[in-house]
């Protein structure tokens, strides 16, 4: 089961950082190089490795789910379609480098739905490395 | 029955005799298993470092999976230095290029080699990090429209479609080259970290070998069995002596026999591939190559002749396969060409364009070139071998004078 779970954060990892370019994915993509290091380490540094890398992982798809989750309910707006009205706006640029794609293409609804299934995948890992945690101290 | 088995345990003489022989039978078995703790306990033979280095793999198999490690390295290696030709891909080029002329001379790596994976496991984490960053469309605006002549020739490219990017778009090159490159880089990150991590505990564990004076005289061998000249052991062949025997003739696999047959003709695979060099990329660069092939295969002495040349050779490869680099780098006609009446000298290319062929080019030379090298390493070799025989000849002569 945690060679499970390892194996399912360093794919969500990697497919974070590469499926859409943005500030979190550089988070995905840093925690996703530093996983070598792990694997040729003893297993009690392995564990704690894995369990910081999941804490880091968990809070970056959590910031990163709730900033989305608050941009489309603010595009839904009257002002907020506005905002997101012109697709090259200097506005809809820099909210693109935090993770915002326009609902627009068919293709951004495949990524954002991919998006958050992997950020859903790395919450459900943390949790489950939380329960192997509590079960091997306990 | 039962009855006389009665009166014999009730006899205290048999009682007596039946406890000595348990105690003398447990003590045997103590001396026995102290005996083989204190061998196992005691100094490890480089067989045993070797033969426990990858007990994973089976021993049939084992020297095979060691000697293609090597191969694999370099072959990532140099593929991420030829797949997209650039400044930023040229040092993985030029490390690809540096460790075969070292093993070519006969110089073992040791510590040095660990600071050359070292090396390329930052090199490469920062071009990742590099390109990575590159695909932000700001830091892409930032950099594209001031400096597009030294973007291009750093080999940095945008791989994800950005409509707000006009001039980016334009530039854009699909070909599914340039996004297998980042991925080859990724592996060559991955493979020397383990690389590392395997080198480091290989050494630590010659150094508790070497620790121990009983050992002292198996120094040599030592060397000989580094992973990294792991050619060598095609070339020493079976010893007679039991104690020393070659791990990898004791596997009797029939690819280590092809191997080593071919190996020990390597001056003819040299004078093929000269041969086969100046066929396939027919130029006034390569005829030297076709003529000298030619001459030295007609002379009475081959083997002779092709070792004596090799340096020469190996050099004049390296100035071709650097030449050839500069080529690929994806310069531009307006900005780089080397003209005298107007001939020229070095190509340029005329497309805006990256493909395979550019891969299989560099790659196709590169053989070329390691088959060159073959021959130069053969020559090093019995160099060092002769040198051996003359000094222990020497030794011998002057013990028997006294």
């Amino acid at each position: 089961m945690i060679n499970l779970t390892r194996w399912i954060l360093s794919i969500c990892l990697l497919i974070g950082g590469l499926v859409h370019i943005d500030i979190f994915s550089i988070i995905y993509a840093l925690l996703f190089l530093t996983i070598p290091w792990a694997f040729i380490h003893s297993t009690v540094v392995r564990l704690r490795f894995f369990f910081i890398l999941s804490l880091i992982a968990l809070i970056t798809s959590t910031a990163f789910l709730l900033i989305i989750g608050s941009l489309h309910i603010f595009s839904m707006t009257n002002k907020g379609e506005n905002v997101f009205s012109i697709e090259c706006s200097s506005n809809v640029r820099i909210l693109q480098h935090f993770g915002l794609i326009l609902w627009a293409h068919t293709t951004h609804k495949i990524i954002f739905i991919l998006i958050l299934i992997i950020n859903v995948i790395i919450i459900c890992t943390k949790i489950s490395k939380k329960k192997e945690r509590i079960h091997c101290f306990s | 029955m039962y009855e006389n088995l009665k009166k014999k345990r009730k006899n205290p003489l048999f009682f007596i005799g039946s406890s000595l022989a348990t105690l003398i039978t447990h003590n045997r078995v103590g001396i026995k298993q102290n005996s083989r703790r204190q061998s196992s306990k005691e100094t490890p033979t480089i067989h045993s470092i070797y033969s426990d280095h990858f007990q994973s793999i089976p021993l049939r198999i084992r020297p095979i999976f060691i000697y293609f490690r090597s191969i694999i390295l370099l072959v990532l290696i140099h593929s991420c230095g030829c797949l997209v030709p650039s400044i930023l891909s040229a040092f993985y080029f030029l490390v690809s290029l540096g460790l075969t002329l070292w093993w070519a001379l006969g110089k073992h790596f040791g510590q040095g080699y660990l600071y050359i994976i070292r090396l390329l496991q930052i090199y490469s984490i920062l071009h990742l990090l590099i390109i990575y960053l590159y695909q932000y469309s700001f830091i892409e605006q930032l950099f594209l429209t001031p400096n597009t002549q030294l973007i291009r020739l750093l080999g940095l490219r945008s791989l994800y479609k950005n409509s707000c990017l006009e001039n980016a778009n334009q530039s854009r090159n699909d070909n599914w080259v340039i996004y297998i490159h980042p991925f080859v880089i990724l592996i060559l990150y991955w493979i020397t970290i383990y690389e590392y991590h395997l080198t480091r505990k290989y050494h630590q564990r010659l150094k508790t070998l070497l620790q121990f004076p009983q050992n002292n005289s198996q120094t040599f061998s030592s060397n000989t069995y580094h992973l990294h000249s792991i050619t060598d052991l095609f070339w020493i062949g079976p010893s007679n002596n039991p104690s020393q025997s070659n791990i990898f003739y004791q596997t009797n696999s029939l690819l280590v026999a092809l191997i080593s047959f071919i190996l020990s003709k390597a001056y003819m695979l040299s004078i093929m591939s000269m041969l086969l060099w100046s066929i396939t990329y027919h130029s006034y660069l390569t005829l030297p190559y076709l003529i000298l092939a030619c001459l030295i295969w007609l002379l009475p002495n081959t083997k002779y002749w092709c070792h004596f040349c090799s340096i020469f050779f190996c050099i004049y490869a390296y100035i071709l396969l650097i030449i050839n680099y500069i080529h690929l780098l994806n310069l531009i006609h307006e900005e780089f060409s080397w003209r005298i009446h107007e001939i020229e000298f070095l190509h340029t290319n005329h497309q805006y364009s990256i493909s395979i062929r550019f891969y299989l080019k560099c790659s196709i030379k590169f053989i070329y070139t390691l088959l060159l090298l073959l021959s130069l390493r053969q020559r090093t070799k019995e160099r060092a071998h002769q040198r051996h025989r003359q000094s222990k000849y020497l030794r011998l002569f002057f013990s028997q004078q006294k």
